[in-house]
């Protein structure tokens, strides 16, 4: 699971209605997170910025300590080179193997597996 | 990328095993996958350096097409395991990046917008599922910031055309294809049927 992904996922439990957004990534073990390198395109991360869900992202890269992202979303004109980079990695190259993502609602916790890369977010009958 | 050598490699891609009626699982055939997805690259360049989902992806055929015409960012939604399994080794072999999320794609919440293209083969409705098109479809517009590209039966196009009036998005039949299903479950009587198909475009800007 990318964190490009990641970032569009919230909490499915029909219940669950405020702060189910971001889930929270627990991993599973120190390996859960591998790297796949791939060619940046400048013109994608510029495209993206304004279909991510900023604060999110932030926050879920600062807490994984996987860089330096600004507070705010920078615009797509005028965005440092440098931040451009980390954005590349993390969106692109990041890619979260095995965790839980629990809901952030405390209400709920509802936690949903990472198995091989893939988030199972399909709930039990009476979660629906 | 040359629509013979698309087709060639989508051509080698798994299939379903043990296809579920309740889910409608069909394969789309490499002929119909590689024409659809070298349209929309092509005619409406749409898929090179997008985001694109593709709903309800099943092997990910059309996910792959999509990585292989250029997408920056593809992730396919599935509900069925055994066949993410599929997709799995399909992304693979195809040493493919696209990403599966596994999620009853009705259900799905919270993504509106996030996606430039939408592309999806959906159950046809048939069966015990009437209506699962259209709700596929509907999600399918309000995920996508540009254009979303589906599969319907040639017989279901004015209805279709109604709905998206109703929904305020405009409707183009881009190609008529002939869908080969093979005979694959035991209350098919022929071998095969030849299905006339429309790749639907909805504007969604």
């Amino acid at each position: 699971m990318k964190l490009l992904t990641h970032n569009m996922i919230q909490c499915h439990v029909a219940n669950c209605k405020s702060h189910n957004f971001p889930l929270k990534i627990v991993l599973a073990e120190e390996n859960s997170i591998e790297n796949e390198e791939c060619e940046m395109n400048p013109d994608f991360i510029r495209h993206m910025l304004p279909k991510l869900e900023w604060s999110a992202l932030k926050n879920t890269v600062d807490s994984l300590g996987l860089g330096n992202l600004p507070e705010k979303v920078p615009s797509p004109d005028n965005i440092p080179l440098e931040t451009l980079a980390v954005l590349h990695h993390v969106l692109l190259e990041v890619d979260v193997k095995n965790c839980q993502l629990v809901c952030p609602n405390e209400e709920c916790n509802r936690s949903y597996p990472v198995v091989q890369g893939i988030p199972n977010l399909l709930l039990t009958k009476d979660e629906v | 990328m040359k629509l013979k050598e698309l087709e060639g490699w989508l051509g080698q891609l798994d299939s379903f095993e043990d296809p579920k009626i309740l889910l409608e699982q069909y394969p789309t055939p490499p002929h119909i996958a590689a024409r659809m997805m070298y349209t929309i690259e092509n005619s409406f360049g749409d898929i090179g350096g997008k985001a694109v989902a593709d709903l309800g992806c099943g092997p990910a055929v059309l996910a792959t097409a999509a990585e292989m015409l250029g997408a920056s960012y593809v992730c396919g939604f599935e509900i069925d395991e055994d066949v993410i399994e599929i997709a799995q080794g399909n992304k693979q072999d195809m040493e493919c990046e696209f990403e599966i999320v596994q999620v009853d794609v009705t259900k799905l919440l919270g993504m509106d917008k996030r996606f430039d293209t939408v592309i999806l083969n959906p159950p046809f409705g048939t069966k015990k599922n009437k209506g699962i098109d259209m709700v596929f479809l509907s999600k399918a517009i309000s995920m996508a910031t540009t254009a979303v590209y589906s599969l319907h039966k040639s017989s279901t196009r004015e209805h279709i055309g109604k709905k998206a009036k109703d929904w305020g998005v405009k409707m183009d039949v881009v190609a008529e294809l002939r869908y080969d299903i093979p005979a694959m479950y035991k209350f098919h009587k022929k071998d095969s049927v030849d299905v006339r198909v429309d790749v639907l475009r909805f504007d969604c800007t």
